[in-house]
């Protein structure tokens, strides 16, 4: 698998790609990072699909994701929300400033806009924190007999 | 000024590397979730999907971008809430490749730029319309799921985070959008009509600060959306896939017909047992489950109470096959990927029972509403059918009551205790002869059309009186048929939908024989179970007949005037109500031909049900669920019947008798004998026949009908 023909050229095609990126970012050779995208994407589904067609086995690293599965999805869900919910306070706090010069009407519809925004991206937190919580909830074995009759 | 804009302003070099750089760890997920499903589905048994790949691709192509079975006039609003994000989401992953094209191909390879003028100014009106379309699409979807949540719908976590996932990167695409905007100050920023207000709010602070925010938004936005690539394989939003692949290996067999069990007697494998008996296409079609609950809606188990929710049957294969794939766990038998569900979890479960059970599968009327009302073309029934083959055929373990069903077939060629002998005895009702093909062959002649009566119209009581009747409308338009009386078995509908697959291939060979013996062209029957079986089943096995339906012939004497009917008559007059057999409608899709047969009585008026026509919700008697005890939930038949009556009619037509059979029994069960009534419609029409003038024709009224008609 990884460690094969075909694994080892997709990882080498990962790492060359990283390089041609390096190469046109800091080198300012932009017309490598093409290159540089086609060849991270293409060795990175390789071992995706070398990986994902490979027999099942055990993997310590996965099972540690699992077990802190929650607390790395509520994590994540904040530092997705953080960022957006300064930006469309900010909105909110700048709108004196903005319908000072004359475009008053579309300053206060922007607020609104960015207000509707705001409750959208924190309901959507506290909606997938819940969801996040509830998924991660031991199974009770039921009987699937009596499912009908709930 | 050509208006434009400049990709990644604002980021330093360390932006794109980072973007370019971590792009492979989401292929790597995704790569690997899609690979990982693709090895589940391997487990399967072969079967082959690749013929005409071109045009199955093309379709499957089309039936995305239109959401054909998607957006319809019974789901209108779920409907468009999907396409509403599809078209969101397409269109923005669209324009984000548009960049990436202007950005790292065409700018710095050929010095080419198109991402201006007046195609920019096109672009940015398309994204702030696409992410609109989405973030309505994602909201509606939620107060769907959160606050109305129909019964049909089952959310898990997994579907809220999806849903906050698709909301928050559109919401972050317009801050970011909005924040370089407000320090930019393009003059054709009125384009973007949801940022540019946004950008004129903010644009009061001070510059700094806006690049600072703007910074942040945009990695936290383009990791937010590697995160959400790296989660779609793990998620219901893998479904693009697997529903996507699901179209295109869709069975291209007509859907009234079953596979049968190839080599039969040498098979090792007797229906599915495990997971491994199911063929790829089946695994591939459990995991295509966009846990839409559109096949709930119109499951007469589900709406009835009984156990078996076709959703959820193929979400427990689902996650099942999931376990035993290692999908999430990377690591075989540590899964807990069913944990939505109720009943458990993990990898070392019996697939029958503890993964799907006994009652689910003996609950299934065989209705097909739910593969109607399946957007991805699901095929429920195969998977039920494969699992009861199973239990009767390496188990034998069935409902007690089949049992006799089981024995009678083998025995006597039918269902019921009948000797084959008196297969014809209801035509001693009739004032003429009705000639049998043995009779017919011997003096050398020919017959237009065999009448393949079928078992409860031959033996049943109440349904002899219909096979009368069209005996009768036959006679009056002339038509020289015959039957095949004693040598006339069961098609091998019931046993083969029971899952007795050995009874159902033996009945069916029999049938064949009989009729490739007389060489018969051309076979009519008023059973939609027997209609569909020698139209769909026995081409498998090399009988090939022109079979129509009697309601379609009805309509067709009636279109030629070869039958007569009496305006005025008595029995069809005033309310009546139609029921839409299954196997005759959603499985042969003739819903016409009975309707225009009762419009040809202008004293009838036709009031539909609210299920009718493809979204038909069932009698409870096909599945052979007509030999079985109804012992859980409440009764379907009843049902249908309150629903019927429901529409003032006092009358409900039929065109089956298996519907024949449960509706005489439901009227009974809610106690309305008295004001409502059920006749077949060649009951309706033979009574109100005028005598016809024709030689072959005798006295055109049924002698039982219209007594029966309560008026
Ligand atoms: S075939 Fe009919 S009864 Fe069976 S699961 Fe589908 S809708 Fe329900
Ligand atoms: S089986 Fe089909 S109709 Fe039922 S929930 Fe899944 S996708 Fe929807």
């Amino acid at each position: 698998m990884l460690t094969g023909r075909y694994g080892i050229t997709s990882a080498a095609a990962v790492v060359v790609g990283i390089a041609l990126i390096l190469l046109s970012e800091l080198g300012g050779v932009h017309a490598a990072r093409v290159f540089g995208t086609a060849l991270i994407s293409a060795g990175g589904i390789a071992l995706g699909v070398l990986v994902g067609l490979d027999q099942p086995r055990r993997s310590t690293g996965l099972a540690r994701l699992r077990a802190w599965r929650v607390s790395l999805g509520i994590l994540a869900a904040a530092i997705t929300v953080v960022p957006v919910v300064v930006a469309l306070a900010a909105a909110l706090v700048a709108l004196p400033g903005a319908a000072d010069d004359g475009r008053g009407g579309t300053a206060v519809l922007g607020t609104l806009i960015a207000l509707l925004m705001l409750v959208a991206a924190v309901g959507c937190f506290v909606l997938a924190v819940r969801a996040i919580r509830r998924a991660a909830r031991p199974v009770t074995p039921g009987d699937p007999a009596s499912a009908g009759e709930e | 000024m050509t208006p434009t804009r400049e990709i990644l302003w604002n980021i330093n070099a360390l932006g794109p590397i980072l973007l370019y750089s971590l792009m492979a760890i989401p292929f790597v997920f995704l790569a690997f979730g899609l690979a990982r499903r693709v090895r589940m589905w391997r487990q399967g048994q072969p079967e082959d999907r690749f013929d005409r790949l071109g045009s199955r691709i093309w379709h499957a192509v089309v039936m995305s971008i239109l959401h054909g079975r998607i957006v319809r006039r019974r789901n209108l609003a779920g409907g468009l809430m999907h396409l509403a994000i599809f078209v969101g989401f397409v269109t923005l992953f669209i324009g984000t490749v548009i960049v990436m094209i202007e950005a790292d191909i065409t700018v710095p390879l050929f010095g080419v730029s198109f991402y201006r003028g007046d195609f920019f100014l096109g672009y940015k009106l398309a994204m702030n319309l696409a992410g609109v379309l989405l973030i309505l699409g994602a909201l509606a979807a939620l107060y769907r799921r959160t606050v109305r949540r129909p019964a049909t719908l089952d959310t898990a976590g997994d579907d809220i985070v999806i849903l906050a996932f698709l909301i928050v990167l559109s919401v972050q695409g317009f801050a970011l959008q909005a924040l370089r905007m407000a320090v930019t100050e393009d003059p054709w920023g009125r384009w973007s009509f949801v940022s540019y207000p946004m950008a004129v709010a903010l644009s009061g602070l001070p510059e700094g600060w806006l690049r600072g925010i703007h910074l942040a938004n945009w990695y936290v936005h383009f990791l937010t959306n590697f995160v959400f690539l790296s989660y779609v394989a793990y998620s219901k939003m893998i479904h693009p896939f697997t529903s996507f692949a699901n179209v295109v290996f869709r069975r291209h067999q007509p859907r009234g017909a079953l596979e049968p069990i190839e080599n039969l007697e040498e098979a090792k494998v007797l229906g599915v047992g495990k997971l491994e008996d199911f063929t790829w296409a089946q695994l591939l079609n459990v995991d295509a489950c966009m846990h839409c609950g559109r096949c709930l809606e119109y499951c007469p188990t589900f709406t009835t109470g009984k156990p078996l929710r076709p959703r959820d049957l193929v979400l427990e294969l689902a996650g099942y096959m999931a376990d035993r794939g290692g999908i999430f766990s990377g690591e075989l038998g540590q899964g807990e990927n069913s944990a939505r569900y109720r009943w458990g979890a993990g990898p070392d479960r019996e697939l029958i029972p503890e993964v799907v059970t006994p009652a689910e599968l003996w609950d299934c009327t065989t209705c097909g509403a739910c593969m109607e009302q399946c957007p991805v073309y699901i095929e429920h029934v195969p998977l039920i059918v494969g699992m009861r083959r199973n239990l009767v055929l390496e188990r034998g373990e069935f409902p007690e009551e089949v049992t006799a069903v089981f024995t009678n077939l083998e025995r006597l060629g039918s269902p019921y205790q009948f000797p084959p002998n008196q297969r014809a005895a209801w035509t001693k009702k009739l004032d003429q002869p009705v000639p049998e093909m043995a009779e017919v062959a011997a003096r050398g002649e020919e017959v237009e059309v065999l009448f393949w009566v079928g078992c409860l119209g031959s033996f049943d009581a109440r349904n002899q009186r219909t096979t009368v009747a069209l005996a009768r409308i036959l006679q009056a338009a002339g038509i020289r048929f015959a039957i095949l009386g004693k040598e006339e078995c069961c098609t091998g509908d019931p046993a083969r939908r029971i899952g007795n697959e050995y009874l159902a291939q033996m009945m069916a060979q029999q049938a064949v024989e009989t009729l490739n013996t007389y060489n018969v062209k051309k076979v009519v029957t008023a059973c939609p179970h027997c209609f569909n079986a020698i139209k769909n089943e026995f081409p498998q096995i090399g009988g090939n007949y022109e079979v129509i339906h009697h309601s379609q012939l009805i309509h067709q004497l009636l279109a030629e005037g070869r039958i007569q009917l009496d305006p005025d008559s008595a029995l069809a007059r005033g309310k009546v109500t139609y029921h839409d057999p299954c196997y005759l409608g959603r499985y042969n899709g003739e819903y016409d031909a009975p309707r225009a047969a009762l419009a040809a009585l202008p004293g009838l008026e036709l009031r539909e049900m609210r299920r009718n026509r493809h979204a038909s919700f069932c009698c409870g008697g096909g599945g052979g669920r007509l030999f079985m005890e109804e012992t859980r939930g409440t009764r379907i038949n009843q049902a249908r019947v309150r629903e019927a009556m429901d529409t003032g009619a006092e009358l409900l037509a039929a065109a089956c008798p298996f519907c024949m059979t449960m509706f005489e029994d439901g009227i009974h069960g809610v106690g309305a004998e008295e004001s409502f009534t059920v006749l077949d419609l060649a009951e309706i029409v033979a009574g109100s026949m005028i005598a016809p003038t024709s030689p072959a024709g005798g006295d055109a009224r049924p002698e039982a009908a219209t007594p029966d008609r309560q008026e």
